[in-house]
């Protein structure tokens, strides 16, 4: 259902405008309005609020103290006490009587406490990161390095060669000698399987053309740090290692320092991030509100049941220096009125829908009870498996157990995961009724089949009329048995008029509601239409000693049906009308859908058996096994998607009202 | 009616609407991945129009199923 909304207009003098704005910040109940796109006389007199350069300046303050405060905090490390929201909240309201100085020195303060860490911090880790680039190369040359012994006229030069090209270092020791007049050496050696490495020393005046011809020879150099670049190779890589091995422990006493002074501040941070996240919305929602000479004037909506809180809330702080009305709304400001869902625990997990669609508009009928009530049948019919649904049942828990362990999660699966626990119950009943477990797994260990593989039945409820039983277990696969397919065609058809039906009751009541006679026909007239088919077949395959009578009547039901749904839609209402017939059909996708599941769940079990006995029964339980799995991913899927699909094209379209103006209370931001 | 007439009607009952209604979602489908690419808040509307054109293939499998009921003569 939706929550009945009231609109409230808030008055008060100019001089407690933030005073009140903090109130209704923190009562978080009221839903804004932009008081400049009213329009009427009511507004007529009324100026927007505009923000002043005092309250610019303000803004772009509150706004550097947020970055500042932000950096820091995304710097620390939550404490390892648990912090409650208490804590939090009696901190932040210490900042509400503080003025903008004072927390800025704050901010500074804890910036001097953290500046000097927080960069050293990233310095130590930059070039860790830097040097640890280097660490497989070191590991590799170093050996070969350190027996190499430069002098002060001597440069040297390490190369990595892979070990199939090695024979390429013949041919730059020969194009060296002839560079360098043999001033130079070289050294190579095996590093590992396939890398052989080489140090080049050579006298410092040929630097540049042993550099140009490594360069045009396109040969893989080791190159260093610049700071280490005028060293020799051994030095070089022994301070890096050196390096390397300092880093980790100054880093780990910085981290360590950062961890204490945030067991003292992180509480305040969190709650100054809050603190000037809802300042700076208070700010940015000004120019929505309007003023006239020493007034402001505030206008929302807000849930009927927490007017008289609210108006409570001013009158006891501001002694009646502000007032709150509630104003009774025109018809065109009913149109913007915002949405909120309020529904009992077991429907709400299928608000789910609304993240898929727009939710309903305001004024009108929540269809979400509806929903709740045919997904699950829905979904049930297709996949009428006792064993699939404890599968399902426990992949929901599985998936149930992941989304409590996340920290962001995600609301659509949260409630999509409740969805798919109550479908799964759906499931199992059907199931039951089916008498299906993994397919006919149960039916062939308890042995009821007859000689030609057809489901014996236990309990007869009737016959058909060419004479054979049915009742429990309902066969899905009724091949044998043509007039039980025709039989729960109708079931289906009947679930459609039962789903369909409703829709179009909540669309006549709508119309009735809002004394919009032409929309109330136009679904009475869809109704009887519906109703007029249900006579004819009625006739036709129910009770057909009465067929003379319901085949004029129904008749005429439909022709009425198509009359009204044409005078309230027009020529468009007419046809819709008549094309619900076409909707009705569409119910059969979960006969066709429910019986391409057991079909394959029977194939999976038959292909296990064909396995035969000794040690092929286990190859045989696991193709069986691996067929279901994939039968229950497809079996999940698809009925959830036809589910929805019944829902929103054979349903929703006979009534449905969407909106975007969704209920978004003016409140505490929580720092985001 | 000879029985592999009804067989040869109950498939082409079947398996045409099945190709029709893959034709359809083909167009649809790669249409809406588009469009869920700019806006992906018209992920309900994308169930919705890829779903539609599978009335084709409910409607060509219960006239399937109907003609396999017919017996041979009828």
């Amino acid at each position: 259902m939706l929550l009945t909304m009231s609109k409230v207009e808030i008055v008060g003098l100019k001089s407690l405008f933030f005073q009140v704005l903090e109130t209704l910040q923190d009562l978080g109940t009221l839903h804004l309005e932009d008081i400049t796109k009213k329009k009427g006389p009511r507004y007529a007199d009324l100026l927007p609020m505009e923000m002043d350069p005092a309250l610019e300046e303000e803004r772009n303050l509150l706004q550097n103290l947020a970055m500042r405060n932000n950096a820091i905090l995304s710097e620390l490390a939550p404490p390892d006490r648990r912090i409650t929201r208490a804590e939090i909240e009696e901190k932040y309201k210490s900042f509400q009587g503080k003025t903008l100085a004072d927390i800025s020195s704050m901010v500074e303060e804890e910036e001097k406490a953290t500046r000097e860490l927080i960069n050293y911090k990233h310095e130590l880790e930059v070039e860790l990161s830097r040097l640890s680039k280097y660490e497989p190369i070191i590991k590799k040359v170093y050996p070969l390095a350190s027996k190499v012994t430069a002098t002060e006229n001597y440069t040297s030069v390490a190369l990595l060669v892979e070990e199939r090209y090695k024979q390429v270092l013949d041919y730059i020791e020969k194009e060296l000698e002839k560079i360098t007049n043999k001033q130079c050496e070289v050294f190579s050696a095996r590093v590992d399987e396939n890398t052989h490495a080489a140090i080049l020393v050579f006298h410092r005046r040929y630097s540049e053309q042993v550099h140009n011809f490594l360069a045009t020879e396109n040969v893989n150099q080791v190159r260093l740090p610049s700071e280490l670049s005028d060293k020799p190779y051994d030095e070089a890589l022994k301070e890096i290692e050196t390096r390397l091995n300092e880093i980790p422990p100054k880093l780990k006493k910085v981290r360590e320092d950062l961890d204490k002074i945030s067991e003292d501040w992180y509480v305040t941070l969190v709650a100054l991030k809050e603190y000037l996240a809802d300042r700076i919305e208070s700010l940015n929602a000004i120019p929505k509100f309007g003023q006239s000479g020493h007034v402001f004037v505030i206008t929302g909506w807000m849930p009927s049941d927490k007017v008289e809180e609210a108006r409570r809330v001013l009158e006891e702080k501001f002694e009646g220096k502000v007032e709150l009305t509630e104003e009774v709304p025109t018809h065109e400001e009913l149109e913007e009125a915002p949405t909120a869902l309020k529904n009992p625990a077991a429907v709400r997990p299928f608000e789910f829908i609304y993240m898929l669609i727009n939710p309903p508009k305001y004024g009108h009928i929540d269809p979400t009870f509806l929903v709740a009530i045919f997904f699950p049948i829905l979904f049930g019919f297709m996949l009428g498996d006792m064993g699939y649904a404890l599968v399902l049942l426990g992949a929901v828990f599985l998936m149930k157990r992941i989304l409590r362990k996340r920290e962001s999660r995600s609301l659509f699966f949260e409630l999509f995961a409740n969805v798919l626990l109550i479908c799964s119950i759906s499931s199992f009943v059907f199931g039951l009724l089916y008498f299906e477990f993994f397919g006919d797994l149960l039916i062939r260990l308890l042995g009821w089949k007859d000689a030609a593989g057809h489901m014996v039945v236990k309990w007869v409820w009737g016959h058909t009329s060419s004479g054979k039983p049915w009742g429990w277990p309902l066969e899905r696969i009724a091949q044998a048995n043509p007039d039980l397919f025709k039989l729960l065609l109708i079931v289906v058809a009947l679930i459609g008029v039962l789903h369909m039906g409703s829709a179009l009751v909540i669309g006549l009541i709508d119309g009735i509601r809002h004394r919009d006679r032409k929309h109330a026909l136009e679904k009475l007239g869809y109704l009887l239409f519906v109703l007029g088919l249900v006579v004819i077949f009625g006739g036709v395959w129910g009770i057909k000693s009465i067929k003379s009578v319901t085949m004029p009547v129904g008749a005429v039901m439909a022709v009425v049906g198509i009359g009204l749904a044409g005078y309230g839609g027009g020529f468009g209402g007419g046809l819709e009308a008549a094309l619900t017939f076409g909707n009705l059909l569409s119910y059969a996708r979960l006969y066709g859908i429910g019986l391409a599941s057991v079909i394959l769940a029977e194939v999976a079990n038959e292909l296990g058996a064909e396995f035969g006995g000794g040690a092929m029964v286990f190859l045989g339980v696991i193709v069986a096994a691996l067929l279901h799995v994939l039968n229950i991913a497809l079996g999940v899927l698809s009925p959830s998607i036809q589910s929805l699909r019944l829902n929103l094209v054979e349903s929703f379209t006979k009534f449905y009202k969407e909106t975007d103006v969704v209920y978004k209370p003016f409140k505490r931001s929580g720092g985001e | 009616m000879e029985l592999g007439l009804i067989a040869i009607g109950a498939a082409l009952a079947i398996g045409l609407s099945a190709l029709a209604t893959g034709w359809s979602q083909s167009k649809i489908g790669a249409a809406m991945a588009g469009a869920l690419a700019e806006k992906p808040e018209l992920a309900g509307n994308a169930i919705i129009m890829i779903a539609i054109p599978e009335t084709m293939v409910v409607l060509g499998f219960v006239i399937g199923f109907l003609i396999t009921g017919l017996k041979p003569g009828e």
